[in-house]
């Protein structure tokens, strides 16, 4: 514990600091159930990502392998030299319970239609086709992902933080006051009770010296 | 010993059909089938006639994309031969059979080319058993640049006897302005089936059973395009562009008309009752909404497939030969499904789901 004076006006200080943290550990304390609100459904959305990433991953493998091994592998890689173009992502940011989180949306879709792929369709099968879209949808699903992943862990991070300011004051801040307020109080209580018996003694001490002095007026 | 070219088929189907013997036996598909892993598949294969050109390529490894250029070396060492049977008309036959390669080589050039890619790996990707080889193709990918290369196309055709240059001429304007290699591509597809289509005017049984193989192949590409892009927008295009010449449907004009249909099940019904392939078409529409236009793409290479193996009833004709490039085509393809299957870790009944007709190829064996 640090240095206490033992003092009234200390006294009133750590009450109101002490008021001060236990208003701050309130406030925390809502902070983190309104981020734990807006944590728990991002968790089922990543979740719910994670899986369909997972499924048109494994569509996409699937597909590839198909097409690479009905069209043969050099026609496959053949039409991948001729696939071009950009995958335009827009990031802005947002504030959510004051926490700064970037909003990562796709450009324009990544979904191209057959006519868009770079190459010439009569002389690339179907298959391949098949094959591209699921790759370009996992660049849909993965961009989703980033948003979304990052906004779990900024909000992660935030819970996390929060959580830490609400047990330190929780378990370490306001104790810590409880435990000096009540050390003033019993010093200042102790005082008060030294200052009466020192009171009484020099009263006793009086009386005795007005009796002494009665006395000898009566003789 | 030297072999002189022929001008008719006799000897070439005598030894066509002692090609047709090496092709696998249905005891190695099962043995591949029941492989446990890929790498087992493979040392069954090292075993039959693909050891020689697995082994060519063992010291770059034994992953898929190896094994899918061990196959390529196969086909092109096996289809060389045939070629190398005959002269004349038979040879002219056999070429406009196996320049459906053309047009794909050097597309694959100019992508390439264009995306920047090194001129080892364009090389590794090229098939070059149509009327390109390899001295050819190597020229054109050793141009410095795309532009370059379209211009040693156009330029030396005649020496090099390239015959796609007055494609590349006639709309390399527009690929300038456009960018878009689509316009070179599909150019070199309509020019390639025009040119096939002139080649076999004639009304012999030989150039009528190519005619025929080149008229699946081209209604093949014209049902499957159809089936892709009915209902899209084409911004600018006109739908008669991506029209291949030289099947059933004989204008640009009657394939605009279908594409006008719009819905997938209107560009069915049409293609159903102007094409001869109903039972093909009947097939892949029922599984349309499960696997989309592959659907149509598989059922048409299948009836291709079906068709090419019923060729060979006579023995002095080319249809030996069509029966055995198909065989070949077919034995490939399904060789490849066992492998790449076995290399995801697909189990036995995926991956003959996915095989091109083996039931149908034991039961004629």
């Amino acid at each position: 514990m640090e240095q206490v004076h033992p003092t009234r006006s200390e006294l009133l200080k750590r009450k109101a600091n002490r008021s001060l943290a236990d208003q701050g550990m309130n406030l925390l304390k809502r902070k983190r159930d309104a981020l734990l609100a807006e944590f728990m459904p991002i968790i089922d959305e990543t979740m719910r990502l994670s899986l369909r990433l997972e499924r048109v991953t494994a569509d996409a493998q699937y597909d590839l392998a198909m097409a690479k091994a009905k069209d043969s592998g050099p026609k496959v890689r053949s039409a991948s030299y001729a696939a071009q173009g950009e995958v335009l992502v827009d990031i802005t940011g947002t504030h959510v319970m004051g926490v700064p989180i970037p909003v990562i949306r796709k450009g324009q879709s990544t979904l191209r239609n057959v006519l868009k792929r770079g190459y010439g369709i009569t002389g690339v099968s179907s298959r391949v086709d098949a094959a591209a879209e699921k790759f370009e949808e996992i660049i849909d699903v993965i961009i989703e992902s980033a948003d979304i992943e990052t906004r779990l862990r900024r909000l992660g991070e935030e819970l996390r933080k929060t959580n830490r300011r609400v047990n330190a004051l929780e378990n370490v801040v306001i104790p810590d006051y409880d435990e000096q307020i009540k050390f003033i109080q019993m010093s200042l209580e102790e005082r008060a009770r030294e200052d009466i018996f020192r009171l009484k003694k020099v009263k006793k001490a009086l009386e005795r010296k007005e009796a002494a002095r009665l006395e000898r007026l009566k003789a | 010993m030297v072999q002189v070219p022929l001008k008719d088929y006799s000897y070439a189907n005598a030894r066509v059909r002692a090609m047709s013997a090496r092709l696998l036996d249905e005891s190695v598909y099962r043995e591949l089938l029941d492989a446990l892993d890929y790498n087992r598949a493979l040392a069954v294969l090292e075993e039959t006639e693909y050891g020689e050109d697995i082994e060519h390529f063992m010291m770059e490894g034994a992953r898929p994309t190896i094994i899918d250029r061990a196959f390529n070396r196969n086909l092109i060492r096996n289809f060389a031969r045939i070629k190398d049977f005959f002269m004349g008309r038979p040879e002219e036959m056999v070429n406009a059979l196996l320049s459906r390669w053309d047009p794909y080589n050097l597309k694959t050039v100019m992508r390439g080319m264009r995306a920047l890619v090194p001129k080892t790996e364009i090389v590794r990707n090229l098939v070059p058993i149509g009327s390109l080889d390899l001295t050819v193709l190597g020229e054109i990918v050793g141009q410095p640049d795309l532009r370059a290369s379209l211009d040693a196309i156009v330029m030396f055709s005649p020496q090099w006897w390239i015959p796609y240059g007055q494609a590349i001429t006639a709309h390399l304007a527009e690929y300038l302005r456009e960018h878009d290699l689509a316009v070179l591509e599909l150019a070199l597809d309509k020019f390639h089936y025009e040119k096939i289509d002139a080649l076999l005017k004639r009304s012999d049984a030989n150039t009528t059973l190519v005619r025929e193989v080149v008229t699946m192949e081209v209604d093949a590409i014209n049902i499957v395009t159809l089936m892709r892009i009915c209902g899209l927008e084409l911004e600018g295009a006109k739908a008669e562009d991506y029209f291949v010449p030289g099947g059933t449907i004989a204008t640009a004009k009657e394939f605009a008309r279908i594409m006008e249909l719009g819905q997938p099940e209107k560009v069915y019904e049409a293609l159903y009752l102007k094409t001869p392939y109903r039972e093909a078409l009947e097939k892949a529409w029922k599984n349309f909404d499960e696997r989309g236009e592959s659907a149509f793409e598989d059922e048409m290479e299948k009836h291709t497939i079906r068709t090419c193996l019923k060729m060979s009833k006579d023995p002095l004709g080319i249809g030996i030969i069509i029966t055995y490039m198909w065989k070949k085509y077919l034995e490939i393809t399904n060789l490849r499904i066992i492998l790449r299957g076995k290399s995801i870790g697909l189990i036995e009944s995926q991956i003959r789901k996915e095989l091109f007709m083996k039931d149908e190829d034991t039961r004629e064996k």
